[in-house]
């Protein structure tokens, strides 16, 4: 009993610490609330019920009993102490003035409990008195315990870390020694002293024992219920580790059978106490009954022996035992006087008849008969003489009277029950010569004695021979007359015996054993071996009801003692107190049924949940880790394994597998974190992991911290291996680096190619037979394209241009190792083709990296107008002549320079007249590549070229650069060198430009007065006669008329380009504009025969222009029609 | 630019055109030989001397009103062609369809003749 009253004080406190837990993790202050209310009830009940149950464990060896309101009232400091207590708890504050306040609350609670409980406790007999050392003993042990207990939940156990689990248990062992201890001390400090009061009258004693037991089941009941509601409360929160799920209704069932095994046993426990205490109670009277009654003889035997020794009685007993002779005692004066004595003792006493009678039972003397008789009444009990007679005074047992008496109500009864004290009367000689004997009333002082000592309802004392007749009255003759065991007339006294019918009379049974032959009841049957005894098990009395019993023999007295008490009667509270230990067992059990299948259903369900939460978690490609703050990995998810490398992952300090990450501890994660606690955080960070074979691996890890509901904190990583996204990010490095380096290089190569070529134009300005112009547009990533020329003796010119394999620093220098050589090899040889056999010779010699270079050499002789080359491998250049003609010089004179060694390079030749054009150009014109990935192609650059007859060498190169960048469009990268040379063979006449003239006109009529008037001003400048200014003139207003009406006149932003250049023997005018291909010369010439009538005007202007221009030439570039205009100053300065 | 100034030789019309015939002008220059025409100069002569130059547009403009005059059995005539303009006239065939004279007097000659006859 003292075991379950501190293992419930345990189990209550922890409860209410787990429910302070819940407050704590509670969202809403509502909950919050309730749980601290919870709790606050658990821990009150819990202390209060371990105050009773230690209550019970303490025996006294009296009957006690509680007061009900006192004992109510004794719960409510604790209720009171506790909430204010678990309220600070949930506050989750450090305060420490706060924690001893609240140690101390809950100590003053637990002794005001304990106090105010003893107080209504109530034994007969007792007095308590408080030992004051002890109590302050008491109250101070709480007070210290109490504090340890906040002290070690709140301020020792999380700093060991053992999580909220452990720091319950331990708070809730330590807070529950504390209320034990309490207890117990003040119990000690308790001293219990008898008080002067005698008791006869006990009432029902465990009637108030059953309160206590039901409210200590009850608390624990509660504290039960608080834990499962916890443990609930905090599963359903949230999915645990699934295997935890299973064992909530385990610990369920287990909680149902503990609860089982506590109710069994208090049960037993009740029964046993209750059992005690029927037995202490009905010993406890039987034997102040027997005290009592035993006093009421000695008094009668006293009073007997005194008037027996009285100087009358001895000296009249003497005198009348002498004459013994009955017939002659009759009118004797002894008898007379002693008869007057006799009335007069009878006056003054409750004493009736009283006989001086010889041995042989003769009367010698009474107070009622004078006439001499024998006392055949004691012939019933020669027992009683017999004593008498061996010199002891005696009191007779009760026996049915031989003549009429008065009863107690003042009628004649017979045969009424009688009863006599007799004392030996001794003569002078010292033997007994007569006795003294005084009847007296059993229904009197006897009876009263008898019936005052009985225990509740039923309880009641029986007085029986041994022979089990009833010698006393019984308190329920009504009873017994009315199941006819008593005759109407009778009395239960000298006529029941203490037999056992064998069924239950009083309830109608019927019994099926005769009157006589009915063996005695148990009680009656030790009884008349003269055994004291009793049971409490239940045997049937009399009536055959069953009943509980203790009895003893008096020898002295000849009589048996015995109370009995209905079992029904005498265990009545403690089936009240099973019923209500049953009951409360099988509610709790019921519940906890309910709560196990309530549970193994959700179960289903969160298993569910679990199971997909759990497959989603581990087929998640990023790894997910999570870890306690104790820095134990926790759990981790399959791809967060692999990525470790398959080693055990799970229990493993966080800093063997993240050494660099500073969370090796809470704190340095918490650092990390660096938030508030409970705020959501996010972390994201790249450091090592380590894998269990040692090896590391780059790792992005997102870091955050999750306060479970129960108020542990995890911190969750998900991570990822970034070994592959480093090596992309370190080539990326590499490249970005590498595209510096290159990009240096392409400079290098960039500076190398510029710097190898001539960019000065015109290079010779002195000369004015040649006109030459060259231009390179270096690819993005330098080929090795390169041009050049130099003056040889005799006014020969040497072109070049060339082409390397490859591209980059290594082109560029094989470009300029081929120039260099080229040009020495030029002059050192008599002819194009020698230089290149040399060249390739001196190449082809040491060319590890095979590289090579396509390359044209030509040798003008501007005098002569001849020109020797020799191409080896190079795109066929042109001539263009004067006259418009386009010459391929298609003649190849070796292979690409610098590859085969020894190869004769041939030389061709040709002549050039004035005004023709040399052009070369590299791979890149022809290749050039537009959005549609079309080559410009060789087609469109004779097309091209061969509109350009007019056009001077420089004009030429520049108009190919101009179209190939919009061939190519914008933004296209140019992917390899475009190169082009051109050396025009200039007229005599012909001088360098006198001006050129653009105009870039809108696509509207007025356009044309504007350009006339500048036409006009320039000319005048210049010396262009008038009539060639109205010519032109003329020709402007019908070409751009043409072009106006024609083009699109809704689009404003159209334009016309016009160039004109005005050289010292002829106007060039080129026309651009943008619309749909018109060919002016494809236009039909006007028949110029018609008559006035039949005139038409269509095709005139055309015809006109043409008629006025020395040439006229169309082309379509690149969406423009473009014409060209050549007109002779000359002839017509002649002509006018 | 182009102006057309009107003066009376008997029956003849004398319009004097200055500056250039070309598409720009030879609307205003048409508007303007037409209502001289409508006004009753049936014998025109025009005046090119101040002319510069013409174009194929002021050639039309002659041709529709020499083809107007023709149908009134009016009388057109082009004096003072200046060597561009003579040029344009041979290139394109108009000197065989309308008559051109050196001068002034030489035109008005012939068309007074006419009316005189």
């Amino acid at each position: 009993m003292v075991a379950l009253s501190v293992a419930v004080s345990i189990i209550a406190a922890y409860a209410a610490l787990e429910a302070v837990e819940r407050a704590t993790a509670a969202r809403q202050r509502k909950a919050s609330v309730f749980w601290v209310g919870l709790g606050a009830v658990c821990l009150g009940f819990g202390v209060w019920s371990m105050h009773f149950l230690g209550m019970i464990g303490f025996r006294l060896p009296i009957p006690v009993h509680y007061e009900p309101g006192l004992t109510a009232l004794s719960a409510l400091p604790g209720l009171i102490a506790s909430t204010f207590a678990l309220a600070f708890l949930a506050t989750r504050t450090n305060n420490l003035a706060m924690l001893l306040m609240s140690g101390v609350l809950i100590a003053v609670g637990i002794g005001t409990m304990h106090y105010t409980g003893m107080e209504a406790m109530h034994a007969q007999g007792v007095v308590m008195w408080y030992d004051a050392t002890r109590f302050t003993l008491s109250i101070l042990i709480a007070v210290l315990l109490a504090i340890s207990a906040l002290f070690l939940k709140r301020t020792v156990a999380p700093k060991l870390g053992l999580g909220p689990r452990v720091e319950n248990a331990l708070g809730g062992v330590v807070l529950g020694i504390a209320v034990s201890s309490m207890h117990y001390v003040a119990m000690t400090a308790t001293w219990f002293l008898p008080s002067a009061d005698v008791v006869l009258h006990v009432a029902n004693p465990v009637n108030n024992t059953f309160l206590a037991v039901g409210l200590a089941a009850a608390g624990i009941a509660i504290a039960l219920i608080v834990i499962i509601s916890v443990l609930i409360d905090r599963r359903l929160r949230y999915v645990d580790i699934t295997s935890e799920l299973v064992l909530v209704p385990g610990v369920i069932f287990v909680l149902i059978a503990v609860l089982a095994y506590v109710s069994v046993s208090v049960m037993r426990d009740l029964e046993e106490r209750a059992e005690q205490d029927v037995l202490n109670s009905l010993k406890t009277v039987l034997n102040t009954t027997h005290e009592a009654l035993t006093g009421w003889r000695q008094q009668h035997i006293t009073a007997a022996r005194v008037w027996a020794d009285s100087e009358v009685v001895r000296l009249a007993a003497a005198g009348l035992v002498k004459a013994n002779k009955p017939e002659e005692m009759a009118l004797d004066d002894a008898q007379e006087k002693l008869r007057i004595w006799f009335i007069s003792v009878e006056l003054w006493t409750d004493y009736r008849e009283i006989f001086l009678i010889d041995r042989e039972g003769w009367i010698l003397a009474s107070s009622h008969n004078q006439r001499p008789d024998r006392l055949n009444v004691f012939l019933e009990q020669p027992d009683f003489l017999e004593e008498i007679w061996s010199g002891e005074p005696a009191v007779s047992l009760p026996m049915p009277s031989d003549v009429p008496l008065l009863n107690e109500s003042g009628a004649i009864e017979i045969p009424y029950p009688t009863m006599f004290v007799g004392a030996p009367v001794f003569g002078t000689d010292g033997r007994i010569i007569a006795a003294l004997t005084l009847r007296l009333d059993p229904m009197g002082e006897y009876s009263r004695l008898l019936q005052q000592g009985r225990i509740g309802e039923s309880g009641q004392t029986y007085a029986i021979d041994r022979h089990g007749l009833l010698l006393s009255e019984s308190r329920f003759t009504k009873q017994l007359k009315r199941i006819g065991m008593v005759a109407p007339t009778q009395r239960a006294m000298l006529n029941l015996y203490s037999t056992n019918p064998g069924a239950d009379l009083v309830e109608g049974q019927m019994s099926l054993i005769a009157k006589s032959s009915r063996p005695l009841t148990l009680m009656a049957a030790q009884v008349s071996k003269g055994v004291s005894g009793s049971d409490v098990d239940g045997y049937r009395d009399f009536r055959g009801v069953p009943v509980v019993g203790a009895w003893l023999w008096d020898d002295e007295a000849r009589m048996g003692l015995a109370i009995e008490q209905s079992v029904e009667d005498a265990k009545r509270a403690l089936l009240a107190a099973r019923n209500v230990v049953v009951g409360l067992t099988m509610i709790t059990a019921t519940l906890l049924f309910l709560l196990a299948l309530l549970l193994t259903l959700a179960r289903g369900r969160r298993l569910e949940t679990a199971r997909r939460t759990a497959a989603i978690l581990e087929t998640t490609a990023d790894g997910i880790l999570t870890w306690s703050y104790t820095g134990i990995i926790e759990s981790c998810n399959r791809s967060g394994r692999a990525i470790f490398g398959d080693g055990p992952v799970l229990g493993e300090p966080l800093k063997k597998l993240l050494p660099d990450m500073a969370g090796q501890s809470y704190q340095d994660v918490r650092g990390i974190l660096e938030t508030p606690k409970g705020e959501p955080v996010n972390v994201r960070m790249e450091v090592s992991g380590w894998r269990y074979d040692q090896s590391r691996f780059p790792l992005e890890i997102s870091l955050s911290e999750t306060i479970m509901p129960s108020g542990e904190q995890l911190f969750t990583g998900i991570f990822r291996d970034i070994t592959e996204r480093k090596r992309i990010e370190s080539e990326l490095v590499g490249a970005i680096s590498e595209q510096e380096r290159l990009g240096a290089d392409l400079s290098i190569a960039r500076d190398i190619q510029r710097n190898m070529l001539p960019v000065v134009f015109p290079p010779f300005p002195d000369r004015l037979d040649v006109e030459i112009y060259a231009a390179l547009s270096p690819a993005y990533e330098v080929g090795g394209d390169f041009y050049d020329f130099f003056e040889l003796g005799g006014g020969r010119i040497c072109f070049a241009i060339g082409d390397v394999s490859g591209k980059g620093i290594p082109a560029a220098l094989f470009m300029a190792i081929a120039k260099t050589l080229l040009e020495s090899r030029v002059r050192d040889s008599r002819s194009p083709g020698e230089a290149l056999t040399r060249l390739n010779q001196d190449l082809s010699k040491r060319n590890e990296a095979n590289m090579f270079v396509t390359l044209f050499v030509a040798i003008l002789d501007p005098a002569t107008g001849v020109v020797t080359y020799s191409n080896g491998g190079h795109n066929p250049p042109y001539v263009l002549t004067d006259s418009g003609e386009l010459i391929r010089l298609e003649g190849r004179h070796g292979p690409v320079v610098g590859v085969v060694a020894d190869v004769e390079y041939g030389t061709a030749e040709i002549k050039l007249s004035q005004g023709d054009t040399l052009f070369m150009y590299t791979d890149g014109v022809t290749e050039a590549m537009n959005a549609e990935r079309k080559l410009y192609g060789e087609e469109q650059l004779e097309s091209v070229l061969a509109s350009l007859r007019y056009e001077s060498a420089t004009q030429i190169v520049k108009t190919f650069i101009d179209q190939i960048a919009r061939y190519e469009g914008e933004g296209a990268d140019q992917t390899d060198d475009i190169t082009l040379q051109a050396v025009r063979l200039v007229h005599d006449k012909e001088e360098s430009k006198v001006l050129v003239l653009e105009l870039t006109l809108e696509n509207r009529l007025e356009e044309i007065t504007r350009l006339n008037e500048r036409f006009d001003e320039i000319a005048t400048k210049n010396g262009i006669s008038l009539s060639v200014s109205q010519k032109f003139n003329i020709i402007f207003d019908e070409l751009l008329s043409n072009i106006v009406y024609y083009g699109d006149q809704n689009d404003n932003s159209a334009r016309i380009r016009i160039r004109i250049e005005m050289l010292k023997d002829r106007i060039k005018v080129a026309i651009s504009s943008s619309g749909l291909p018109f060919d002016p010369n494809s236009a039909n010439a006007p028949d110029l025969t018609q008559g006035l009538e039949d005139r038409e005007l269509g095709g005139l202007g055309i015809h006109i222009v043409k008629s006025l221009v020395d040439e006229m030439t169309y082309h379509r570039r690149i969406g423009q029609n473009v014409i060209n205009l050549l007109m002779y100053l000359d002839k017509n300065e002649a002509e006018s | 630019m182009m102006n057309i100034s009107y003066k009376s030789a008997g029956d003849v019309t004398i319009a004097r055109i200055a500056g250039s015939l070309d598409t720009a002008s030879s609307v205003e220059a048409e508007a303007s030989l037409c209502e001289a025409i409508d006004s009753g100069a049936a014998k025109l002569l025009i005046d090119l001397g101040k002319l510069d130059f013409i174009s194929s547009a002021g050639l039309r403009v002659l041709l529709g009103i020499a083809r107007r005059l023709g149908k009134q059995q009016g009388l057109l005539r082009l004096a003072n062609l200046n060597d561009t303009v003579t040029e344009v006239f041979a290139i394109s065939g108009f000197d065989s369809i309308i008559e051109t004279c050196p001068s002034i007097a030489d035109a008005l000659q012939g068309m007074s003749q006419t009316d005189i006859t």
